[in-house]
């Protein structure tokens, strides 16, 4: 874990409870700041309530679909970084991902190197745009 | 003897009959004119004899008469002319062959010409020479009527045989010239007669030799097209209710199935092609020797066909198993009838024998396709399920490999549980892409150079890492696919994949693309090759089979190569594997350019 290194505010959609422990306990011992929400309504109250630089969100929730949080992230933040995640991938998930302008496609089960880089992409998009 | 000779012989023989009748009549008719002409000349002389002879004998001097009968010379046919006595004696004479010649006249004509005024005129055959005498009174009425004597008079006719023959000579000429013409159109008419027969013979030995489809031409009118038209009936009739042992061959050997005939002793009575095939013996090898197909350890299946069809059922056994030569077993469908003679006892019995691995191949094949979508619906089903859970295993033990050092006793366990569970999301991703290989999703054009290039460029990372080289031999303008580029990619990884897997360190890896036209279509060819270890004869065997691997433990899911199957199959297309131990291997994967049609 390296402390020089930028530190991201990361909002992690899934109603997996495994999954958001991982965001929580791996991000956050890393030094980014990682804000956990279990479906979807409680998601875009936070994203209304605080700025994130990167959401990470799972397609199968409780309630609102991932897709339709996506659109709805989409429509009030256009440049907040959205990652997909799904435990179910196939090509029209990840199409419809790409389609509604989602900034990647992260099939579970995920290298937390993978995770690492796309937050080191989302604040260089940040950076340079 | 030949219709035309006997003909011909009946014709001569009348001709002969006829000839000798009509030569028969003939001389008879010569006879016969003969006989009226001497009659005549004889009574013309007789009559000038008596005038003579009455004035020599009224005046007493019958020597008177002897210039008379000197002059009778100049008639060639007066043998003899003398003139007698009323008492027979000879008073005057003239003769052929000179004087004296004894004489006794016939005293019964004698006797007649004395007492008629008419002459006696009768015909003598002295040594097959015919003569004419005449006898005749000479009488005078004045002074007194007295019988003054007799005349007689003998003609020869001739020999009547030199007349007969002059007759021939004149006829035979003739009578051959006909008989030689009458022949001739006998030839002919013979032949006009016995052509048409001949016709009906060589027919009739065509359709002897088995050409039941022979029709005579309906020519030579009369009886003749009625032979004709009753031939071709016959022919017809018969070629419609009677097989020919050469049909009947054919038949039996055309079959597709087995046909086997048994005798009551259980020898071999027939033995077709298809036996042939299915069991290895050919037909010369077992004519005539025992039903060899019954396994040495199942004697009772035999047994109780025999009994059955020795009962009259038919029996059909859907499942057996039969030997071949050379000791290997197949997997058959038996049905067997008895056979009867015509008398309607049993002589033997006929099976009809079909192979089943193809059958069986095909029910193997369905089974594992009914496992593999059943295994890869519940994969679906199951995918969210596992893929969280795995996840969250992954992200943690990587992130806690990272916390300790590498001597740590902990590293290596942790190396493990992210190993295995990288391995579980494989397993998971591979049988999700198998459930979806099944639906003809996302197809479209694809250029398969593209395609194979971009996934080539996954490959070289790993192909770097032990040193491996993959040479690319892609084929210049390539027809679009049809096809779904993601799993034509997944056919690239997986080959590639089980290829680096397979080769050690420098080991060379070729894909080659590639158009080909077989039965009629274009194919685009896919290659991958090695020059690896290669693999045995049973490896190739079950590579395509779903879940086997000969990687050690946790290296393979064993779904690859089967994915890649169904991914080809389900394009159409097919996948063949050329290797042998220590000579590498290569799989080529054959797409059609175009879809036969769109039953999506």
């Amino acid at each position: 874990v390296r402390s020089e290194a930028p530190t991201a505010r990361v909002l992690v959609i899934d109603d997996e409870r495994g999954i958001r422990d991982v965001f929580i306990h791996l991000l956050g011992g890393g030094g980014h700041r990682v804000v956990a929400a279990a479906d979807g309504k409680a998601a875009l109250s936070l994203i209304a309530a605080e700025s994130f630089d990167i959401v990470f969100c799972d397609l199968m929730l409780t309630g609102m679909s991932g897709f339709a949080v996506l659109s709805t992230i989409q429509k009030s933040h256009k440049h907040l970084p959205v990652v997909v995640m799904t435990a179910y991938p196939t090509n029209e998930v990840e199409s419809g991902a790409k389609m509604l302008g989602s900034f990647a496609f992260l099939p579970k089960p995920f290298e937390i190197s993978a995770v690492e880089r796309l937050i080191a992409l989302a604040l260089g998009s940040k950076k340079s745009g | 003897v030949k219709l035309r000779n006997k003909f011909l012989a009946a014709l001569w023989t009348l001709l002969a009959l006829s000839t000798l009748g009509f030569g028969a009549i003939g001389v008879r008719f010569l006879r016969f004119q003969m006989e009226g002409e001497m009659h005549g000349k004889s009574l013309t002389l007789s009559r000038a004899f008596v005038i003579v002879a009455e004035d020599a004998l009224r005046g007493g001097r019958p020597k008177d008469a002897s210039d008379f009968l000197a002059a009778l010379k100049v008639f060639p046919d007066v043998e003899e002319a003398r003139l007698l006595d009323p008492r027979g004696r000879t008073l005057a004479a003239h003769s052929r062959d000179g004087w004296p010649m004894p004489f006794q006249p016939n005293p019964k004509y004698l006797a007649a010409a004395l007492s008629s005024v008419a002459p006696v005129i009768k015909t003598e055959s002295r040594g097959g020479v015919l003569s004419k005498v005449v006898y005749q009174r000479v009488e005078s009425e004045r002074p007194r009527a007295e019988i003054l004597g007799v005349c007689y008079l003998r003609l020869t006719y001739g020999r009547i045989g030199d007349a007969v023959l002059q007759m021939l000579r004149y006829f035979l000429p003739i009578i051959l010239a006909w008989a030689a013409i009458l022949s001739l159109l006998a030839v002919f008419f013979s032949r006009r007669i016995t052509r048409p027969l001949e016709e009906v013979r060589a027919a009739a030995m065509e359709v002897g030799k088995g050409r039941w489809d022979l029709k005579l031409p309906l020519t030579g009118g009369g009886e003749f097209t009625d032979l004709a038209a009753a031939f071709n009936l016959m022919v017809h009739t018969l070629s419609r209710t009677t097989v020919s042992k050469e049909y009947f061959t054919t038949l039996v050997d055309a079959s597709p199935l087995a046909i086997i005939a048994i005798d009551l002793a259980g020898n071999v009575t027939i033995w077709n092609r298809a036996a042939e095939i299915l069991f290895g013996w050919t037909t010369a090898e077992i004519l005539g020797r025992p039903y060899p197909i019954i396994p040495d350890d199942q004697p009772e299946a035999f047994q109780f066909m025999l009994k059955a069809t020795a009962a009259g059922r038919s029996v059909t056994i859907h499942e057996a198993v039969r030997r071949r030569k050379g000791g290997s077993t197949v997997a058959v469908s038996v049905s067997a009838a008895c056979l009867r003679g015509a008398d309607g006892r049993v002589t033997g019995g006929v099976a009809l024998i079909s192979d089943l691995t193809q059958r069986r191949r095909l029910e193997a094949r369905f089974n594992q396709v009914e496992k593999l979508s059943a295994v890869g619906r519940l994969a679906a089903g199951v995918a969210h399920e596992l893929n969280n859970p795995l996840g969250v295993i992954l992200a943690f033990s990587q992130s806690l490999r990272r916390t300790v050092a590498e001597k740590d006793p902990l590293a290596f366990p942790l190396e493990s549980i992210e190993r295995e569970t990288r391995r579980c999301g494989d397993l998971v991703a591979n049988l999700l892409t198998y459930a979806r290989a099944a639906k003809p999703e996302d197809r479209g054009p694809v250029d398969l150079n593209e395609a194979v290039s971009e996934a080539l460029a996954l490959i070289d990372t790993r192909a770097r890492g032990q040193e491996t080289a993959v040479h690319r031999e892609f084929a210049e303008e390539l027809p679009p696919l049809h096809a779904n580029k993601n799993q034509l990619q997944q056919i690239v990884f997986n080959l590639c994949y089980n290829a680096l897997d397979a080769l050690e360190r420098n080991g060379r890896l070729t894909v080659r693309t590639a158009l080909v036209t077989e039965e009629g279509r274009e194919w685009a060819v896919l290659e991958v090759s090695d020059d690896g270890p290669g693999m045995t004869a049973d490896v190739q065997k079950s590579i395509f089979e779903p879940f086997f691997t000969t990687k050690e433990m946790g290296k393979g899911t064993g779904l690859g190569l089967s994915l890649v199957h169904e991914i080809v199959v389900r394009h159409g297309g097919g996948i063949e594997v050329t290797s042998s131990p220590g000579a590498g291997a290569a799989f080529a994967v054959r797409l059609p350019r175009a879809p036969l049609d769109d039953r999506a």
